[in-house]
């Protein structure tokens, strides 16, 4: 390798980033800043938090870390008589971390004061849930807590993928902290389909959402529950009151049958002299046929094919009772499992539809 | 071995319906008027026997045993049938049956297999069907002296009458088969006139 050759590699090398680079260089600013703030240079203070809490340095920033820059930012603001630039650090820092509250010890009344009059005008939830938790159906529950800015109502949902409801699970006051269970189910019981859904906590104030905190999480269930059976069609149901096909099917079946059994010996013995006992069949069959075409009217009640097709249903409904009842059985051995698919999402009621 | 696989199969076939099934039974006695033919000669008389049935949904397997004398012969006769309603009104049915006639001198012993259907329709509600059938000898067998030119067919027709809220039914039927061989030059013609009366239970 020539001398000019590994200078510009040296070169190249210098200028990549390195890992961690980027955080150490927000979090470094931010400690210069609370020196600074400290040493009551404000300005310099101010300037090294805007640019810590400005990408690319604040995306390698945990919410910890931003929640204290936004802190100081909003404590430099109000000291600097900047009301307008402290109550916007301050709306900030409320979004990010509901549970936040100014400490006392270190920032001076007007700060914290301010910082209160913010934290309850921002009305926010923070959800807490296991990042991944498998829960048995119908023995626990999917616990979701919430803690408030501030004691408000709330609306607490599971949605679909696509923003649809799937379940409510809450609706009604927040005070200090609430404890929200899910038992897997949709509205009508159901195990919903593997998949994408959305933890939706909706902030309300006068009657009207004021803003929506959504968190997704990913469902997995492995259901494997039996189709219930077909449902019976019209042609499995025998008429249940006679026509006046009915009666021209019991007259010619009776006519027919009957000459058959008269001409039974012919058919399977030609030549031999038949007894009269088939004339007796025979003619027996066809005076019966006669009789039912005559004495069935028309819509009359056809009590034994009710039965027939009752008992149809029956066994129907048996069956499908022991399937429901075997699908209850397995869902009892089932687990859903749900994991926290990313971080929350906070929505102004004027953002949705965007 | 076409026989053996030919019951396996609806051994198979009734067995997976019985699983599936609940059973309905049905059992009767009956008096049969029998005039036999033969080559020459006529004999007549009542025998009496007994059936007994049982329904598995779509398949039902039925057993038939009658026996008595005819003038100077006595004839024993045993059935085993399988039936599957391939429709309401269309049923198919295969049966084992022997036959022996008894006299003085020897047994004669006639074994068909037998393939046949049978319509059946409602004439009066449905408490009164009337059912007409037809089968053929897929197989028959006599101790006659010959195996030349084996053959038989039969049919029978009757009316039953299932007695409204009791689990009584009658039935009134006629039946006529032939049965030949034609290399011992026998020839056997039976008229059945019965009357049955009957249980059953679902």
């Amino acid at each position: 390798m020539s001398i000019r050759r590994l200078t510009w590699a040296l070169i190249v090398a210098a200028l990549l980033p390195l890992p961690g680079a980027a955080a150490q260089d927000a979090s470094a600013l931010i400690t210069r800043a609370v020196s600074a703030y400290e040493g009551l240079e404000l300005d310099a203070a101010a300037g090294l938090l805007r640019r810590a809490l400005t990408p690319p340095l604040a995306d390698s920033l945990g919410i910890a870390e931003r929640a204290r820059a936004l802190s100081y930012l909003g404590a430099i603001e109000v000291l600097r008589e900047h009301r307008d630039s402290a109550v916007a650090a301050f709306r900030r820092l409320v979004l990010l971390d509901p549970r936040y509250r100014a400490d006392t010890f270190v920032f001076p009344p007007e700060v914290t004061r301010l910082f209160d009059e913010v934290r309850l005008r921002t009305r926010v939830v923070a959800i807490r849930v296991p990042d991944d938790t498998v829960v048995p159906v119908q023995q626990a529950w999917f616990n979701v807590w919430l803690f408030p800015s501030a004691p408000h109502e709330v609306t607490v949902a599971i949605a679909r993928e696509d923003g649809r409801p799937l379940r409510a699970l809450y609706a009604g006051p927040l005070g200090d902290s609430l404890r929200v269970g899910w038992d897997g189910r949709d509205s009508t019981g159901a195990i919903p389909p593997r998949g994408r859904l959305w933890l939706t906590v909706g902030s309300r104030s006068g009657g009207a959402t004021e803003r929506l905190v959504q968190l997704p999480l990913d469902f997995d269930v492995a259901v494997d529950t039996l189709a219930h059976p077909a449902a019976l069609t019209l042609e499995q149901s025998l008429p249940e009151r006679a026509t006046r096909r009915t009666k021209v099917r019991a007259l010619a079946s009776g006519l027919l049958i009957g000459a058959a059994a008269v001409t039974l010996p012919q058919i399977v013995a030609p030549g031999e002299h038949p007894s009269g006992a088939r004339l007796v069949v025979g003619s027996t069959l066809a005076v019966s046929g006669v009789i039912g075409f005559l004495m069935t009217p028309a819509s009359r009640p056809l009590p034994d094919t009710a039965a027939a097709t009752q008992a149809r249903r029956d066994d129907w409904q048996r069956r499908t009772n022991a399937v429901i009842a075997e699908n209850a059985r397995r869902l009892q051995r089932t687990s859903f499992r749900v994991r926290t698919g990313g971080r929350t999402v906070v929505i102004e009621q004027g953002e949705r539809g965007r | 071995m076409t026989r053996a696989l030919y019951a396996a199969t609806l051994t198979t076939l009734c067995a997976g319906s019985l699983a599936a099934q609940s059973v309905a039974w049905s059992a009767g006695a009956s008096a049969v008027g029998v005039r036999a033919q033969s080559e020459g000669s006529r004999t007549t008389g009542t025998v009496f026997g007994g059936l007994a049935s049982a329904r598995f949904g779509r398949f039902e397997l039925e057993g038939h045993y009658l026996q008595g004398a005819l003038e100077a012969r006595d004839l024993v006769q045993g059935q085993l049938a399988v039936a599957y309603d391939a429709t309401p009104w269309l049923t198919a049915r295969t049966a084992a049956r022997a036959r022996a006639y008894v006299t003085p001198a020897g047994t004669e012993r006639w074994v068909t297999w037998l393939l046949g259907v049978r319509v059946e329709a409602p004439l009066i509600g449905s408490t009164v069907r009337g059912d007409v059938g037809l089968w053929r000898a897929l197989a028959l067998s006599a101790n006659v002296g010959s195996t030349e030119g084996r053959s038989g067919r039969g049919g029978d027709a009757g009316i039953t009458w299932q007695i409204p809220s009791r689990p009584l039914w009658l039935r009134l039927a006629y039946g006529i088969d032939r049965s030949a061989v034609s290399g011992a030059g026998r020839r056997e013609t039976l008229e059945a006139f019965t009357l049955t009366v009957g249980v059953r239970r679902h």
